[in-house]
């Protein structure tokens, strides 16, 4: 009987210690195009969405899009991925899309760089960029709000934005 | 005797963590998680509850989504009023693969009219019901007929095991 006692022990002891196990594995947030705004209301840098993508509009000079991001308390970024179309300029003209994830004091107002996204040109498709060297990689909410800042150079349905997505371990 | 009591305890203790996660949660989507599809929206008003004038050039809303992951989508809700008017428009909750690209319609409503007051309006017809947030992101879009003089939308909510 006694040793009935200690399995049923040994048991609900395993059962206890598997769900932060399970917590400590890698989880992702992924920041659709529809969740950024602009930057400020420019008249020079218009977008506008098609089929879940972002891409600036033909009567501008590209654009500058923000977004929150949410991340638990004590979370661990390990990954910044952006999704993002970049084909080879067909015209010659300049252009580019430009990631970054910030975080903000809350107290001093000071905004430190946390993950960096540069797209280059490629085939006509989907393309992704990650960013594995992140700094300051543990979400402090008490403190810091967190966002993303894309700029898109060029006018035009060329360069598109899909969303961003973080990976993260749970703390 | 006591043993089994003991038993019992330990079992409930057990069995009680996996009933308390099967509780049905909400996220409610507010009018001001909507934005238009294009930044040159003058015509665009959000006061609790979104407004597009009828001389719009385009009556798209769209909101993000986030739930959490391996939720199981039980229901959506739309709070809206077409404010009498014959008035027909779509909400769809979508979700688009990181990979592929692919957009799937998790959900798609077309809500009847209404007097003037809000109502509410949902659907258990849904498919890929368990959020996988490590290959998708998910955003509800509200297409609007234009000229109509168009409805108000007050919110979203889903409800998720």
């Amino acid at each position: 009987m006694i040793k009935k006692f200690c399995f049923i022990l040994a048991f609900i002891s395993l059962l206890m210690l598997v769900p932060p196990l399970i917590q400590a594995q890698s989880k992702s947030l992924y920041i659709p195009a529809y969740a950024f705004m602009s930057r400020e209301d420019d008249p020079d840098r218009p977008w506008e969405f098609k089929s879940g993508y972002l891409y600036p509009k033909d009567t501008g000079y590209g654009c500058v899009v923000v977004a929150p991001v949410h991340l638990p308390d004590g979370a661990n970024i390990t990954k910044v991925v952006m999704r993002y179309w970049f084909p080879e300029p067909p015209d010659g003209v300049s252009r580019g899309i430009n990631g970054e994830m910030f975080r903000r004091n809350m107290y001093t107002d000071e905004q430190e760089y946390i993950a960096h996204l540069y797209g280059t040109p490629g085939g006509a498709s989907w393309q992704t960029i990650e960013d594995t060297r992140i700094h300051r990689p543990i979400i402090n909410n008490s403190g810091y709000s967190y966002y993303l800042h894309i700029s898109i150079s060029g006018q035009g349905d060329v360069i598109r934005l899909a969303g961003v997505k973080i990976l993260y371990i749970e703390k | 005797m006591f043993k089994n009591r003991l038993l019992i305890s330990f079992l409930l203790l057990i069995a009680v963590p996996f009933m308390s996660s099967a509780q049905t949660n909400s996220l409610v989507i507010p009018a001001y998680a909507f934005y238009p599809m294009s930044d040159d929206a003058e015509w665009f008003a959000n006061l609790g509850e979104i407004r597009i004038e009828g001389t719009s050039p385009d009556g798209k809303l769209r909101a993000s989504v986030f739930l959490p992951e391996g939720a199981i989508i039980k229901k959506v809700i739309l709070r809206y009023t077409t404010r009498g008017g014959d008035i027909t428009f779509t909400m769809t909750l979508y979700r688009r693969n990181m990979y592929t690209d692919v957009e799937q319609v998790v959900t798609n409503m077309t809500p009847p009219q209404t007097g003037a007051d809000f109502q509410n309006f949902a659907t258990y017809s849904i498919a890929y019901r368990t959020v996988n947030n490590s290959g998708y992101c998910y955003y509800i879009v509200i297409d609007m007929p234009l000229g109509l003089g168009l409805p108000w939308i007050a919110g979203v909510k889903i409800l998720y095991e």
